[in-house]
């Protein structure tokens, strides 16, 4: 037992310890995974400044080259959109201060962009300017002159340089993201790994505690079965037993009437043909066939005690025990009074099988008045009961011929007497059938006395449940 | 006594011993001095039947049938069946004298319609007093109807 309880606590401990690494290990996994995606984040940011770069870029070139159209054509059109072009343009920028308001290099480079564009700027008006107030010729002289081209160009230049930061700043995160993804994966094996070798050891746990319990349950079919043929052995033990008894019953009590019916039909007959010494002895072998009828009768009324069912009620122990005395009084054979006469104080109720502790009484009383017969006048017999913490306890207190405590544990035997046939007259039953009565009710016995000091003879059943 | 009845008493024991005494005791307390004794069930119910040994006897029932339990060839409870069974005997007082006081026993000799059920006692006075009651109960004192005859 105990070490099925170690190996429980190691299974859990080994368990829990599973576990926190597998919760441990999904929280990385968790945060890794969150991590990547700012990172991817930062990889379409990085995207979008360098779409916007482009843009500016085309609107540059674009409303240079109708700034030119304008001056070749003087076609107002062409004004128009180079107009909305370098709007554009500002939009651009300050989109691009707004989304690299993060980067000090690209900031720096945004800002030197503001100034180049509105330089720029007056130089294409300049051109514009050129064309609508002094004509073509001049107009022509200035783009000759790379006027604005120039300014276009510088600009330009700084958007290089801005792209080619972005393009650094790419290849940084997208290697960042490429890192992360292999640590995520990584985690995600180990993880599986984790949970693959969590369902491998419960596996292997569950399969040895079936073996446990398969083997547990084997043993315990064997064991039942062991336990049915035992019982099946017993039960044929009893039948035999019974079938012992019954011969016993039978068989032996008639050779036993016989001896005495034939003794008895030699005194009726021939007395006067025997002397004394030999009528004598007539009257033993008659006497002793005689003891013997009762000793079979009594041991068979012991042994049919285990066999009997009990049947447990309530039982009015005063009713009981003034019934039994009753029936002592009558049944003695001289219809002599008794010597002495019970005295019996309230006893409270208990529950039993009513014929079986009829008999208790019935023994005990009669033992009690024998014993104390030899006192004649003087006798005295109590009868007392008390309850108190789940039993009953009930008392026969005489104060009789008692007996020496040393032989006390031989009382309650079959045949077990401590006095001779000469001195008082009995099997040696009466108090085994006493004991194994208040044994099947689940009670106790006891028995005090002092030689010549009287006895008590004690009994004590339980007050809940009686068992078999 | 009546002339139509053979005997007065049909005892049916296999121990020679039991046997004298019961006899004894009926014929020296001056209660029954008709006794026929058979040893087993089959020669109880020839005799009750008038057949084999006993073709040659006088018909008539017994007044009452003094019945062992245990006895060989055939027990006291297969007589008692065959005895019920027969319109014959089918009124015959029945009781069992008997050594067992099985509680089985006794249930079955009640079930099969026995009259009485006696154990005989071990002691010798109380066995001839008991069997003194029987004879003079059931012999003189019993009133049995006609077609028990």
């Amino acid at each position: 037992m105990t070490t099925m309880v170690a190996i429980e606590r190691r299974v859990q401990s080994v368990l829990l310890t599973m576990f926190a690494a597998l919760l441990v290990a999904i929280v990385m996994a968790f945060a890794f995974t969150r991590y990547m995606t700012t990172t991817s984040d930062w990889v379409s940011h990085t995207y979008a400044v360098m779409t916007t770069i482009e843009t500016a870029r085309t609107d540059i070139a674009q409303a240079l080259s109708d700034t030119r159209a304008y001056a070749i054509t003087g076609n107002s059109a062409f004004l128009a959109v180079k107009n909305r072009k370098v709007a554009d343009l500002q939009q651009q920028l300050a989109l691009l201060h707004q989304m690299t308001s993060d980067n000090a290099t690209e900031q720096a480079h945004v800002r030197t962009l503001t100034t180049l564009v509105g330089a720029w700027r007056l130089r294409l008006g300049d051109v514009a300017h050129a064309r609508t107030i002094q004509g073509f010729a001049a107009a022509a002289a200035l783009v000759q002159k790379r006027h604005a081209a120039v300014a276009s160009e510088a600009i330009l230049g700084v958007l290089d340089d801005m792209h080619a930061v972005e393009q650094r700043l790419l290849l940084q995160r997208r290697s960042e993201e490429e890192r992360l993804r292999h640590i995520v994966s990584a985690l995600f094996v180990a993880l599986g790994g984790f949970a693959l070798i969590l369902s491998l050891i419960v596996y292997s746990q569950i399969r040895r505690r079936m073996r446990h319990w398969i083997e547990a349950q084997r043993q315990l079919e064997h064991l039942n079965r062991n336990l049915d043929q035992k019982t099946q052995s017993l039960e044929e033990t009893v039948r035999d037993l019974e079938s012992f008894s019954y011969s016993v019953s039978h068989d032996l009590r008639a050779p036993l009437r016989h001896i005495t019916g034939y003794a008895s039909m030699l005194l009726e007959d021939a007395p006067a043909a025997l002397d004394v010494e030999s009528l004598r002895h007539l009257h033993v072998i008659a006497d002793s066939a005689r003891h013997m009828g009762a000793l079979i009768d009594d041991l068979l009324a012991f042994s049919r005690l285990g066999r009997k069912s009990m049947d447990a009620q309530p039982i009015d122990m005063q009713g009981l025990v003034e019934s039994v005395i009753k029936e002592i009084c009558s049944a003695r054979n001289d219809g002599a009074a008794l010597p002495v006469h019970p005295v019996v104080s309230a006893l409270p109720p208990c529950i039993g099988d009513p014929a079986l502790i009829r008999q208790v009484w019935v023994n005990l009383l009669s033992n009690a008045i024998k014993y104390s017969a030899p006192r004649g006048a003087e006798a005295r017999i109590e009868v007392t009961g008390e309850a108190s913490e789940g039993w009953t306890r009930y008392s026969v207190r005489d104060n009789g011929v008692g007996f020496d405590m040393r032989y006390a544990d031989k009382l309650f035997g079959v045949f077990q007497r401590l006095h001779s046939p000469e001195q008082f007259e009995g099997t040696g039953v009466g108090l085994a059938i006493v004991h194994r009565v208040v044994t099947r009710h689940g009670g106790r016995v006891n028995a005090v006395g002092e030689p010549d000091h009287g006895a008590t003879f004690s009994f004590e059943l339980p007050i809940a449940e009686t068992t078999s | 006594m009546n002339d139509y009845q053979s005997v007065e008493i049909l005892l049916v024991e296999d121990s020679h011993a039991d046997a004298e005494m019961t006899q004894r005791t009926l014929k020296r307390r001056g209660i029954v001095n008709d006794i026929a004794w058979v040893r087993d069930g089959v020669e109880a119910l020839d005799y009750l039947r008038c057949e084999g040994s006993f073709a040659g006897r006088k018909n008539g029932n017994p007044r009452l049938v003094l019945l062992d339990l245990k006895m060989p060839r055939m027990d006291g409870l297969q007589v008692l069946k065959a005895m019920r069974e027969d319109a014959r005997t089918q009124w015959v007082p029945v009781v069992m004298m008997t050594s067992s006081r099985e509680e089985g026993d006794l249930l079955m000799s009640y079930a099969l319609g026995v009259n009485s059920y006696i154990v005989k006692p071990v002691d010798f006075e109380q066995f001839a007093d008991t069997v003194a009651q029987v004879g003079m109960y059931w012999v003189l004192a019993n009133q049995t109807p006609a077609q028990a005859r």
